[in-house]
C-alpha cells in the first residue's frame, strides 16, 4: 500500500473474512516477528516512505512508516538534527517496525526509550480504522496516550502507518573509546565510572567478550583495535555541543583508569564508524558460524 | 644508513563525511565539517613508525601545512607514536588555492632543515586526488621515487619498493635517499592508544610559515567552479526482450 487509506482497506477486506495478517518493515528484526507461520496476507509498509513535515525549531520529524532510518537521518542532518535512536540495521530498518518493537538501539543510554521520543502516531486497527494520534507537541495530556499502546505492540494491536518522533540535534562532537578489560566486575567499574565522569556527554557504553572479537576476526576479517586480546573490551562514546569540553571530560575519564587497560581514543567519524563496525557485526559473524545468537542485551 | 624520516599529514575532510557543494559552487563547505588525516597519509605514518621500531630509522618528524586546525591532526601522528612534528602556517584563501606544487617546494626546505633521508606521504589526498606532491618533491630534490607502494624492505643503502600499478605488482630497488609514496596495501594504521595520546601532549611540535622557508605559495592555478555530479535517471524495467531491443531502438542506441 501506498496510502494509509488503502492499508485501511485492506485491513477492512482482511477482517471480514477472517484472513491473518503479517505486517512487514524491514525485515531487520532478529526475533522473527516479521515471519508469517502460516497463510498470512503480509502487508509491507515499504512504500509508504514519505518524509511528511520537518520542523527544525521544534525539533520534530513526521514521517510515513516506511522510511528507513538511515535516509530520515540523512534528510534530518540537513538541518542539524538526529534521529533519538540508533541501530546497526540502520540502512534498511523502517521507522514503522522500530516503533512496533520499541527498538532500544546503541543510543539509548543518551536518548532513551521511544516511549519517550515517539511523539504521535497514525496506525490502522485490525478492522481498518484509522487511529490518528499524530500529534506532535511534545507534552500532550489530552485523554489517553493510545500512542503508548501500540510503542512495542509488535503489530498486535494495529498496523503503525505514521509516526511523529522528536529530533535531538546533531552532536557536534563524537568520541569514541575503546578499552579492554580483564573482569567483568572490571566492566561494570567502567560503565560506572563512563556515567559519572562523562556524565551528560555520555551516549552509549557498549560491551562484548573475547569470543565476539575472535570470531569478528575470523568471520569478518575485522581487526582488534587494541591488538592484544582482553576477556572483555568496552565501547563508550560521548556525544556533546563543544568537542574541547567533551575532550577533557573524556581525558579525566581516561587518566582515573583504574578498571580498564590500554585503549584507543578517536573523533575521526572514519575511525568511530570502524571502531562501532565491531560491535555492530557481531552478529553477523555469529551467523557466519551457522549459530542464531544475538548479542544484544541492555 | 640510519633513517631520518619526514612524513607528510595532510588535513582533508573525513572520508565517512557527507561532502557538500557550497551553494555559491565555488568549493565544497569544510566550514564546521569534520576533518582528520588524510587516510594515505596515515598509512604513511604507519610505515615510518614501523620502521622506527625495526630500529631501520631514528626518528619520525610528521609535517602538515595549512590553517591552525592543522595542529589536530599533527597530534595525531604524533599519538600514532610519530617524535616531532612541524606546521607550516598557510591561511585563508592562500590555503584554498594551494597547490602540490607548493607543498612540495616546502617539503624540499624542510628535508634539508631537518636532513631527512627518507620521504613517505600518502600517494594521494582524498580531497583533491592530485597524486602529484610526492612526485614533484622527489624531482626538486633530485631523488630517487617508490610511488604506490604496497611493499617497501630496507637493503643498506636501497629500498625495495613493490609498486601497485595497472597491470599489476611492479617491484622496484631505489637507491636512498628517497621519496615513497603510500598505497593502500602498505599496512593498516594503527589506532592512537590512551597513553600515546596523553604522551602526544608533550611531544615538540615547531611552527613556522611558508615565508620563514622562503618558499611562495602563490598559485597559479584558479578554481572556477565546483558542481555536483548530475543526479542518476531511474531505469525503466521491461517486460520482455522484444520490449528491451524496441526501446534500445527509440533511444538510438541500436540500428
Amino acid at each position: 500500500p501506498t496510502t494509509t487509506a488503502e492499508v485501511s482497506a485492506i485491513m477492512k477486506y482482511c477482517h471480514a473474512r477472517n484472513l491473518a495478517v503479517v505486517p512487514q518493515g524491514g525485515l531487520t528484526g532478529l526475533v522473527g516477528g516479521s515471519v508469517p507461520v502460516f497463510d498470512e496476507v503480509i502487508v509491507s509498509l515499504s512504500s509508504m516512505n514519505k518524509v511528511i513535515k520537518v520542523d527544525p525549531v521544534a525539533g520534530v520529524v513526521v514521517c510515513e512508516a516506511g522510511c528507513v532510518l538511515q535516509k530520515l537521518c540523512d534528510v534530518l542532518s540537513d538541518e542539524g538534527m538526529t534521529m533519538p535512536y540508533d541501530l546497526g540495521a540502520r540502512g534498511s530498518c523502517q521507522v514503522g517496525g522500530n516503533v512496533s518493537t520499541n527498538a532500544g538501539g546503541v543510543r539509548f543510554l543518551r536518548y532513551g526509550s521511544l516511549h519517550g521520543s515517539v511523539l504521535g502516531i497514525e496506525a490502522v486497527l485490525a478492522d481498518g480504522t484509522v487511529v490518528d494520534s499524530l500529534s506532535t507537541l511534545r507534552k500532550d495530556n489530552t485523554g489517553y496516550d493510545v500512542k503508548q499502546l501500540f510503542i512495542g505492540s509488535e503489530g498486535t494491536l494495529g498496523i503503525i502507518t505514521s509516526v511523529a518522533i522528536s529530533t535531538p540535534p546533531t552532536p557536534e562532537a563524537i568520541t569514541v573509546c575503546f578499552v579492554g578489560c580483564r573482569t567483568f566486575a572490571d566492566v561494570l567499574k567502567t560503565f560506572s565510572a563512563a556515567k559519572h565522569s562523562l556524565g551528560e556527554i555520555l551516549s552509549a557504553c557498549e560491551f562484548f567478550d573475547s569470543d565476539s572479537m575472535m570470531l569478528l576476526e575470523r568471520n569478518l576479517g575485522l581487526s582488534n583495535p587494541l591488538g592484544t586480546s582482553y576477556p572483555f573490551y568496552v565501547l563508550v562514546e560521548t556525544s556533546g555541543s563543544d568537542a574541547s569540553h567533551d575532550e577533557e571530560k573524556m581525558t579525566k575519564f581516561v587518566e582515573a583508569g583504574g578498571s580498564f587497560e590500554n585503549g584507543i581514543l578517536t573523533s575521526d567519524p572514519s575511525k568511530v564508524q570502524s571502531v562501532w563496525e565491531l560491535r555492530e557485526n557481531i552478529t553477523v559473524a555469529l551467523m557466519r558460524d551457522g549459530a542464531q545468537h544475538k548479542f544484544d542485551i541492555s | 644508513m640510519s633513517l631520518r624520516v619526514l612524513v607528510g599529514c595532510k588535513r582533508v575532510i573525513d572520508y565517512a563525511v557527507r561532502v557538500r557543494v557550497k551553494p555559491d559552487s565555488t568549493g565544497v563547505v569544510t566550514q564546521g565539517v569534520k576533518h582528520s588525516m588524510n587516510p594515505f597519509d596515515e598509512i604513511a605514518v604507519e610505515q615510518a613508525l614501523q620502521l622506527k621500531e625495526q630500529k631501520l630509522a631514528s626518528e619520525v618528524i610528521a609535517f602538515s601545512c595549512g590553517p591552525a586546525q592543522c595542529v589536530e591532526t599533527l597530534r595525531t601522528a604524533l599519538a600514532m607514536g610519530a617524535d616531532r612534528a612541524v606546521h607550516v602556517t598557510v591561511e585563508g584563501a592562500e590555503y584554498e588555492n594551494m597547490q602540490p606544487l607548493a607543498v612540495a617546494k616546502i617539503m624540499k626546505k624542510l628535508v634539508e632543515k631537518e636532513d631527512a633521508n627518507l620521504v613517505i606521504v600518502g600517494k594521494q589526498a582524498i580531497d583533491d586526488d592530485c597524486n602529484q606532491t610526492g612526485q614533484m618533491l622527489a624531482g626538486l630534490l633530485g631523488w630517487s621515487q617508490g610511488t604506490f607502494a604496497s611493499k617497501v624492505d630496507v637493503d643498506g643503502e636501497q629500498l625495495k619498493v613493490v609498486r601497485e600499478v595497472d597491470g599489476g605488482l611492479e617491484t622496484v630497488q631505489v637507491s636512498l635517499p628517497s621519496v615513497v609514496t603510500a598505497d593502500l596495501r602498505l599496512n593498516t594504521p594503527r589506532y592512537a592508544t590512551l597513553p600515546n595520546i596523553m604522551k602526544a601532549k608533550k611531544k615538540p611540535m615547531d611552527k613556522l610559515s611558508a615565508g620563514d622557508l622562503g618558499v611562495d605559495v602563490s598559485s597559479k592555478v584558479s578554481m572556477v567552479g565546483v558542481s555536483e555530479p548530475p543526479v542518476r535517471q531511474a531505469g525503466s524495467k521491461v517486460e520482455s526482450v522484444s520490449d528491451l531491443v524496441q526501446k534500445l531502438k527509440a533511444k538510438g542506441a541500436i540500428a
